[in-house]
Formats: C-alpha cells, structure tokens, sequence
C-alpha cells in the first residue's frame, strides 16, 4: 500500500515516514501544499495523510481541489484542530477519516488498515485465498498453517495481491502501490522481488495461487483462468 | 425600601391622600360655613315673620308667638318682656344682631334679635319692640358630622383604589424589565451572540437595553478573542507534541542518539513556547515585577544568539554584531525575552545566505534587522497581535508560535521601551527597541 504523508511539521513528518516504513508502506512525504497537491494528482495513493495548516496550499484546499477534479483517493485529515466545526469542515470537504494531534501510532495504523479494507470492500482484517492466509494486523502471511518469512517489501508485493485477489494486476499497478517516489522504476527490482514472493508462497504446495498472465501482470488466486 | 414599585406606590399614596386632606378640610370648613349662614338666614326670616305680624293697639304691643319646634322666642318693649313663645319660662339675651348662646335648656344655639316697630293702624308714635329667636344649632353639627364621616369613608376607599391601581399599573409598566431579566438571566458564557430586543420596549428602556447590547457585543468579541487565542495555542502545544509522541512511540523499537536529541529539542521548543505563553500570561495579569540592575547590553545579545546560531549557521545567516560596549539600566531577564523573541524571530524567517545585524542607532536601545524577506507594509501592524503568523512564505518551519513577538511588545512596554517594526526600501526588516522617553 503506498502513502503519500502531507505535514509541515519536520519532526512529526520524519516519524510518520519511518513508522510508516517500518509498517511495510511505501511513503512519500512532503511539507508543502503545493507539493503535496501535485503528488496527490499524479500519483495512484492508497491514502493521503493530509495536515490542515500547510503553507503553500492549505489542507482542506487540497481537499478540495481533489475532490472536485474526481480524485477519490482515501484522505486521513490529521490536524491539531479538534473543535467539532473543524472535523465536520474537513470530513465535509471530503475527508475520509479525522484524527486529532497528539494521536497514538498504534491508532494511526488500526484506522489505516480500516480504511485500506474499506476500499479493497473487505470486511476482515485476515485476507483468505485458499490455505493462504494474509493477516493485515501482523503484517504475515501463513500457507497451510505455517508462518511464511517474508521481508518488508515482499509482504507489500502479498497485501496488495491479496487486496485484489481475483483481479490482474499491471506491473506498473504493483510499482505504484507497493514502492514510493525513492524506488527506481524501470530496474528489475519487480520482478526479484516477485520471484522471491513465488517461491516463498507457492513453492512445495500442489495448488499455486501466485500466476502471470504475460503481457497484463499477475493474478493471486485459485484458478489459473 | 428598595422596591421602586413599592416606592412609587407609597409616594403617589401620600400625595393623593395630601389631596384629599385638604379638600376635606376645605369642605369642612365651607359647609360649616355654609350651615351657619343658612341657619342665620332662617332665623332673620322668621325674626321679620313675626315681626311683620305684629301690632300696636290701644292695650299695647301684641305678637303671637306660635310655638317652636326647636327654639324660643321673646319680645320686649322697653326692656320689658310682653311675650315668650310657648313652653318655657327662661330669659334669652336681649341684643340685637346675630350671637351665639346657651339655650335656656343648656344646648348650645344661635339666636338673632331684631328692633322693629310694630304695625299701628291708629298711626301713633312708633314703640320699639325688640324679637330675638334662638335655635339648637345641634343639626348644624350633625350635618357637619355626616359630612365627616362621608368623606373619610369616601376618602380610604379611595386611597385604597388609587394604592391598588397605582400598584398594578406599575407592575405592567415594569413588566419588560422583568422579561429584561429573564432574557438577561438566559445568557451565559456560550450564548454571548443573544442581543435583547430594542423594538417594543419603552422609551425609557430603549436605552439601557442598547448599551447592554453593546456591552454584550464586546463581551462577546472579548470571549471570542480568547477562544481563539486559546485554540491557536492548543494548536501551537498539539503539533510538536504530536511530532514528540510519534518520534518516541515509532523510535520505541529501536531508537537513536539522534531520536533522543530530536526529541529533546522538541521539548526544548515546548519549554520556550509554555514560558513564552506563562509569561504573557502574567503581563497579562499585571503581576510582573520590573527590576533595575545593570546590563551590558552586547553580552545579553551574545547569550540570547546562542540558542539560534545552530540555526542560522544551517541557512548560512551571517550574525554582525555592531553593539558598543554599553550597559544600561533596566530588568535583565524579560529584556533578554525581548531580545531573545528578536533574534529568534530573525533567525527563522530570514532567508538562506541572508544576514541579520544587530547595532544601536543614535536615539534608539538596540535594533535588530535582517536581510528580509521583507514584511508586507499592510502586514507590518499585525505583526504583534497575538498568534499572527506570517503568512506561509515566512512559516515554513512548521512550529512557530506566534506570541514571540507580541510577548516581546508587552514586555518592551512593562520596560517602558517601545518596540516598533520597519520594512525599508532593500526589502530589510528592522526591529527597534527604544525607551520611551526619546
């Protein structure tokens, strides 16, 4: 899942980032309304964490100018602002969710994840294909019962896969959910790292659920169809 | 009594009762008046009446006195009496005119005697006869009795009815004042935008009622003032202890020298902020204490640098310290916030490879400048209100508390110095700090 952070706060936005890597997202930040508006329109986020008081652009005028030109991407407002004028003005002006600064991380994860099953239209946390279990919570994977190892952007790679079981999805879809702004494009980085999430998933099962359509990208599911 | 009903009640009493009094004893007094007058009158008529009747004959004076109801009769020719009405032996005074008497049964009465020569059909010379009439005057106080009663019966009833009706009447004339209160017992802290009604109410309330309104008008931009100031910083404490919060919790795992100074220099920030904000809070309050002891001036300017020169070297801000060796007289630790809200000012907005100067001008205690970005002129009056930020171009360092430079004036006057900002023509910014007397 990648994320785009949009806060002008040095310190906070450093954290976010980092925290929000360790939680196997991609993350691009920002601190500048201008900027955050411009990577919000070219860039396929999953959510933006958008802060209200930005110089440059304001928060709730990104939001705005989001919105009005069709972009629906998950927008999590987080703000110093707690007055309930404020939250109805920023939920109004089509944000997605609310969080009031000091926020605990932990909280900050849970309403991402909430969010992220609200647009993949899932209700569980746990994803299940098959004997395949993706548990967004802890972040693991397990095939037949046992713990699949994965590194950070294998799992990225997974979740995603997961998210869209059934459903094929372009390399370039892969690029842009699951690597942000620093990766390099063009490498051959995809497809080590697919190569890797094959073997660790499919390797010694009879049914594999990893399969790839050439020329469209790849497909997590049951059926080669 | 402080009821202004009850006043007014007791007061329009009073007069009405005054009134009435001294019609009563107008009254009183003319129909006692007019009593006596009237019983004089009948006693003269009836005097000629008899007189009239009587006549001169050869066995002398003869007059038929018919017996009187409630009076007596006697007539005398040459002080002696030839005739008595009936029933009685006594002797009345024999005087002419009008007098008062005690009757010959001891009631008090009204007499009037008369000398009158009685008819002479032979033409002699005339004999002076002398009538005189008395009458209980008994009626004349009874009437004047009924009249006394009458009134006072007439005169409590009317008390009572003026008391009541003046009594009610101003209850409904005082009725708005009592929805005055009700409306105004309805306001409180967060219903400041109420405005009572004007239309309806009396003249004489009109007018209270439009300064309370405008006393609420100020109250209400007051509260709202310090609504805001009090969001501003909550905003100003919830951003770095956010960025603080999130630092800690995501470094938990595995933290750094570097997160634990960023950390601490966030708090660090937190710090400066809370005494910035306890500070005016007590400039505020009035509670500060200005201390006079000596203070070289360029020393104070160095230690105030010291936090921000870190800072200003990352933006590559030259610092020209032009101060002489002066030293004045005046409280060192709020003109080190004054100075201190200078510099850190300049030190965060001016931009990269800029410069920032500090010197004392003629007529002035020190002045600070920087290399720009200049401040709008229309800006420059805001600077010093209260979380004014300087716009977007000039925060882009995220926490900016917006008291530094209100803080800086507040205590600039507690000092009486004034502190006074400039954009000149190159696009620099002059802070000056001058004492008040030059």
């Amino acid at each position: 899942m990648r994320l785009l952070v949009v806060e002008d706060y040095v310190p906070l936005r450093e954290s976010l980032a980092r925290g929000l890597k360790d939680a196997n997202y991609a993350v691009d930040a920002t601190g500048d309304g201008t900027e955050g508006l411009w990577y919000a329109e070219n860039h396929p986020y999953d959510v933006i964490l958008l802060d209200l008081m930005l110089p440059g652009v304001g928060g709730l005028e990104i939001l705005k100018k989001l919105r009005a030109t069709g972009n629906t991407t998950y927008v999590l407002v987080l703000t110093a602002k707690d007055a309930v004028e404020d939250r109805v003005r920023g939920l109004d002006a089509g944000a997605d969710d609310y969080l009031v600064k000091p926020f605990a991380f932990d909280e900050l994860l849970a309403r991402l994840r909430a969010i992220i099953r609200r647009r993949y239209e899932r209700v569980d946390p746990v994803i299940r294909i098959a004997d395949l279990e993706v548990d967004t919570r802890a972040r693991r994977a397990r095939r037949a019962g046992s713990v699949i190892a994965l590194s950070a952007r294998e799992y990225a790679l997974l979740e995603y896969l997961a998210n869209r079981t059934g459903h094929i999805v372009s390399r370039t879809e892969l690029w842009d959910h699951a690597y942000d702004q620093a990766a390099e494009p063009g490498s051959n980085v995809l497809d080590v790292h697919i190569s890797h999430l094959r073997k660790k998933i499919d390797e010694g099962h009879d049914k594999k659920l990893i399969h790839t359509r050439r020329g469209q990208g790849y497909v997590l599911g049951e059926d080669d169809e | 009594m402080n009821s202004l009903r009850a006043r007014l009640t007791v007061a329009l009493v009073g007069v009405v009762a005054g009134v009435l009094v001294a019609l009563a004893l107008a009254l009183y007094v003319g129909v006692q008046d007019a009593a006596w007058q009237q019983k004089d009158h009948g006693l003269q008529a009836r005097a000629h009446a008899l007189a009239a009747g009587a006549e001169n004959e050869d066995e002398g004076v003869e007059i038929e006195l018919p017996a009187l109801p409630d009076g007596f009769a006697e007539v005398w020719v040459a002080d002696k009496v030839i005739s008595r009405s009936a029933g009685w032996n006594g002797d009345l005074p024999a005087r002419a005119g009008r007098f008062d008497l005690t009757l010959p049964d001891g009631r008090p009465g009204r007499a009037f005697g008369l000398h009158f020569a009685p008819r002479d059909e032979q033409h002699r010379p005339p004999v002076d006869t002398l009538i005189v009439l008395a009458e209980g005057t008994d009626d004349i106080a009874a009437t004047v009795a009924t009249v006394r009663t009458r009134f006072l019966l007439l005169g409590g009833i009317a008390l009572l009815l003026v008391g009541g009706v003046t009594a009610w009447l101003l209850a409904r004339g005082l009725a708005p004042l009592a929805a005055l209160r009700r409306d105004l017992a309805n306001i409180d802290a967060g219903r400041l935008a109420t405005r009572l009604p004007v239309d309806g109410q009396p003249s004489e309330l009109a007018a209270p009622v439009r300064t309370l309104n405008d006393l609420l008008a100020r109250l209400e931009s007051a509260f709202s003032r310090e609504r805001e100031f009090t969001s501003d910083v909550s905003h100003e404490l919830r951003t770095p202890l956010a960025g603080l919060r999130t630092l800690l919790e995501v470094s938990r795992k595995a933290p750094t020298p570097t997160d634990i100074e960023q950390a601490l220099a966030i708090t660090l920030q937190m710090c400066a902020l809370v005494e910035n904000l306890l500070m005016l809070a007590r400039v505020d309050a009035g509670q500060l204490a200005v201390a006079k002891e000596p203070v070289a001036l360029r020393t104070l300017v160095e230690e105030c640098w010291r936090p921000h020169a870190e800072v200003a070297a990352k933006k590559q801000v030259a610092l020209r310290n032009e101060l002489p060796d002066v030293t004045v007289t005046t409280d060192r630790e709020k003109l080190r916030v004054v100075v201190g809200n200078l510099l850190s000012n300049a030190a965060e907005y001016t931009e990269a490879g800029g410069w920032i100067a500090i010197s004392k001008p003629a007529g002035a205690l020190i002045e600070v400048a920087d290399s720009g970005p200049p401040i709008p002129p229309d800006a420059l009056p805001k600077i010093f209100e209260r979380m004014w930020r300087a716009d977007t171009a000039r925060s882009a360092t995220g926490v900016h508390c917006g008291i530094g430079l209100s803080l800086a004036r507040s205590l600039a006057d507690a000092l009486g110095m004034q502190l006074v900002a400039a954009t000149h023509a190159d696009g620099s910014v002059h802070f000056v700090v001058s004492t008040a007397s030059t």
